[in-house]
């Protein structure tokens, strides 16, 4: 591996995947300070760990080790379960907007992952399952209470 | 779910955030890297202390004795316990019986008293090599002033300065030349020396032995000859090094002969089981046992110093040279495993061959690492190391499903795991031809028209391929003059109500620029029609195609036959010589990028052989099998003549005659 190819190999990952990776940190850290650097952990792991075979290989890495480094975190302090969404502002969100993040923090944390890798990233139940390491029964439970909860947005 | 697609969206990483990530992981790698140094260091310097330690205490310890994965070191008795044990099943047969080889005294080197040395300025075309700076051995080699030849009359030298004259002629008994090289003052040549076997009468062995899958080649030794050049006239032979087993290929790096050789030992004669250089058995330390189960041959990997005269040799055991790639710094043996295929009860148990890759170091000449790809790598062109990655062309056939076949690229890290693949291109085609080159790489592949595939390999973790040019015919030899134009050699085709047939053969070239290759220019050799034949070495050896990068010229020798009925007469016409083409990627046209330039040959523009089958017999030997190049001069090369020609104009200059043949046909 030469200095350049890992170079543009680490910039290639950040520029795609950053923001989703940031996204599902943000529902379980609920901070943007935690967010921020669980993803730079994430890529640190990236780095480590190289060559994939392909690219869906390499997302559905990256969104497992993220979930996995946020639960880890959430252990470690077993806080901000109240706490609201600090520095959200920064994001340039609306009211309406937080509006929708006030709601969608009202589920548990599994729900909320749920719902963004779903409608947001476009995965089937079952790979969200493989994902997160539960049943696929368990994730279309978690789909289907999450839309009776968030009917208003979804549909919307 | 747009009010949440909304909020969620406006979460993202800001430009700051993510350069700072990529700096953060980038940097984290190289302080962990300098760390881990460290520790290597320490460990590195723990470990010799043990070892010098053990030394010292009388223990026989070798820390590199060169173990990968699937490849072991061991000693002399276990070897040979590792062979017999793999023919426990067979019925042993007394050591005496079975194959017989004459042994044969090689010839011992004449005295020697050199004299002056002669330079090496560049001024000719070299051998058409895969990789540059490797150069491959082949049956003609030039230099400034003198051609030397390979033929069936043995070995001549050609001096070619002013007039062309023969130097000097050597004929051999019992040895057959192959391959030759030139290193500044130094010639060698390689060769077999044939030996002749029977059968002894109470042997019901052949067909035992053949299907055994064990028998012997027509000669066993190869012997390498290094001849010193002062005087020309005067030919001294400085060395012969006569190694086991039959000659597979040869390169010469850095003023080092790489030789390969293939060694069948006797399976029912002990004292062969250990191959034998000069007559002297290998050291048990350099044989290898690549643990496959089945073992029949050595492979053997001999580096000779040109100057210096020295050996390094290693052995490996139960390892077949296949498909042979050498790099700058490795070599490369891609062993198709056709047991994988079955289980052991001859069901296929697999969709698809797999090929073991062997990485063995130049230098040290161990094996540094081993892997694994789907497919099987036909041809030494499908592969090439660039920036320490191997990268490899594969063909995937099903076995369960005949119709299923596809091409797969591979791009090997160091220790050949895989980085990156592209699986699945052309389905139901077959490979023709590849072309590796830094960062880009070509594929043909055929089963009716021709696809012409351009790799990026710039990324070695996602090697891409585009979609394809198709066109007819069929590429099978490319060679990348520019980054940007690709020559493709091959054979055209003619659709006909039942599939296609071969046609002649055709060169093009190709712009790379774009997407995909263009075809900008099409010259077809011969007519392109039913009742002819084109046929050229150049198609299957691209040691035949003389490359003239400094007269942007190239030549390749061709035959073509026209036969069938016109006018209720039948007629056999054969055309026969060096086709010179030259490019000039400059011109503004792309009409003008490649012309053709000429026809050399020995014979007629035509020979029509209908009523006189016996001239056609006569006139084989003044078909020509290579071109050169040497200063102003083109030369085109017979096992009868030598012609020159003047490279401009291609008007002809001189021939001689260099074997006489007539004793073949009078």
């Amino acid at each position: 591996m030469k200095g350049i190819t890992r170079e543009a190999f680490i910039c290639k990952a950040v520029e795609e995947y950053a923001d989703m990776i940031l996204r599902i940190a943000f529902q379980y850290t609920q901070n943007r300070q935690d967010a921020e650097d669980i993803m730079q952990e994430v890529f640190l792991s990236l780095m480590k760990h190289g060559d994939f075979n392909s690219q869906e290989h390499q997302k559905a890495w990256l969104i497992r080790v993220t979930v996995n480094k946020c639960k880890d975190l959430l252990r470690r302090l077993k806080i901000r379960q109240n706490a609201h969404y600090c520095g959200v502002s920064s994001y340039g969100m609306s009211q309406d907007d937080l509006e929708v993040l006030d709601e969608v923090n009202k589920l548990p944390p599994l729900y909320r992952s749920v719902i963004y890798l779903f409608y947001y990233e476009g995965y089937t139940a079952k790979e969200i399952a493989k994902f997160l390491g539960k049943r696929e029964s368990a994730v279309h439970t978690a789909l289907t209470r999450a839309r009776q909860h968030l009917k208003h947005f979804l549909e919307v | 779910m747009n009010r949440y697609n909304n909020a969620f969206g406006k979460i993202s990483a800001s430009e700051q955030l993510k350069s700072e990530t990529a700096n953060r992981a980038l940097s984290h790698v190289s302080t962990k890297r300098k760390s881990d140094f460290r520790v290597k260091l320490v460990a590195i310097a723990t470990v010799t202390v043990f070892v010098l330690c053990l030394g010292f205490l009388g223990f026989q310890f070798n820390l590199s004795n060169g173990n990968v994965n699937g490849v072991v070191s061991l000693t002399r008795s276990a070897i040979i316990n590792e062979i017999k044990n793999q023919t426990e099943d067979n019925p042993r047969e007394d050591a005496n019986s079975g194959w017989f080889f004459e042994t044969q005294n090689p010839t011992t080197p004449e005295s020697d008293n050199s004299t002056n040395s002669s330079g090496n300025s560049g001024n000719y075309a070299g051998t058409n090599v895969q990789t540059e700076g490797i150069d491959e051995g082949d049956i003609i080699k030039v230099d400034d002033n003198y051609i030397y030849v390979l033929s069936q009359a043995g070995l001549v030298i050609i001096s070619v300065k002013n007039q062309m004259e023969i130097s000097v002629k050597i004929d051999y008994d019992n040895f057959v030349p192959v391959e030759l090289f030139i290193l500044g003052d130094k010639l060698i040549v390689i060769g077999g020396i044939y030996h002749s076997f029977y059968l002894p009468q109470h042997s019901s062995g052949l067909g035992a032995d053949v299907l055994n899958g064990f028998w012997h080649p027509s000669y066993q030794h190869t012997v390498v000859k290094i001849y010193d050049l002062n005087d020309r006239k005067n030919l001294i032979l400085l060395s012969e090094t006569t190694v086991d087993g039959y000659f597979e290929t040869s390169r010469l790096i850095n003023g080092e002969l790489i030789l390969i050789t293939n060694y069948y030992f006797n399976l029912y004669n002990e004292e062969t089981y250990i191959p034998k250089t000069n007559s002297k058995e290998i050291d048990s330390k350099n044989i290898f046992v690549c643990k496959t189960g089945e073992y029949r041959n050595y492979l053997i990997i001999t580096s000779l110093n040109i100057q210096s005269q020295n050996m390094k040799q290693s052995a490996f055991l139960g390892l077949y040279s296949g498909t042979t790639y050498v790099s700058a710094e490795n070599l490369y043996f891609f062993n198709t495993d056709y047991s994988s295929l079955y289980d052991k009860f001859y069901n296929i148990a697999r969709d698809s061959l797999i090929t073991r890759v062997y990485k063995i170091n130049l230098r040290t000449l161990k094996c540094t690492a081993t892997g694994k790809i789907d497919g099987i790598v036909e041809d030494r062109y499908y592969a090439d190391e660039y920036n320490g990655n191997l990268r490899v062309v594969s063909f995937v056939q099903n076995y369960r499903n005949w119709q299923a076949r596809s091409t797969s690229v591979f791009v090997l890290n160091a220790n050949l795991k895989v980085m990156g693949k592209i699986t699945g291109i052309a389905p139901d085609e077959r490979i023709y031809s590849v072309r590796l080159k830094g960062n880009d790489g070509s594929i043909v592949t055929f089963r009716d028209v021709d696809p012409l595939f351009k790799l990026d390999l710039s990324n070695p973790w996602n090697p891409k391929v585009s979609k394809g040019l198709k066109e007819d015919g069929v590429n099978d030899y490319l060679q990348y003059l520019t980054k940007d134009y690709l020559l493709g050699l091959g054979r055209n085709t003619i659709q006909t109500a039942w599939g296609f047939v071969w046609g002649g053969m055709k060169i093009a070239l190709y712009d790379m620029r774009g997407e995909d290759a263009v075809n900008i220019k099409h010259i077809d050799i011969g007519k392109n029609a039913q009742n002819v034949h084109v046929y050229s070495e150049a198609l299957w050896n691209p040691k035949a195609i003389l490359n003239d990068t400094a007269k942007n010229m190239f030549s390749i020798p061709v035959v073509i036959y026209e036969y069938g009925y016109a006018n209720g007469n039948y007629k056999y016409v054969v055309t026969q010589g060096l086709m010179v083409f030259e490019y000039d990627l400059t011109q503004e046209k792309d009409e003008d990028k490649l012309i053709h330039k000429g026809f050399l040959t020995n014979l007629e523009a035509e020979n029509d052989y209908t009523n006189d089958w016996a001239k056609l017999y006569q006139d084989s030997f003044s078909h020509i099998s290579r071109g050169a190049r040497v200063g102003d001069s083109i030369f085109t090369i017979s096992q009868r003549y030598i012609t020159s020609y003047c490279v401009n104009t291609l008007e002809e200059t001189g021939k001689l005659e260099i074997g006489d043949f007539s004793i073949l046909w009078n």
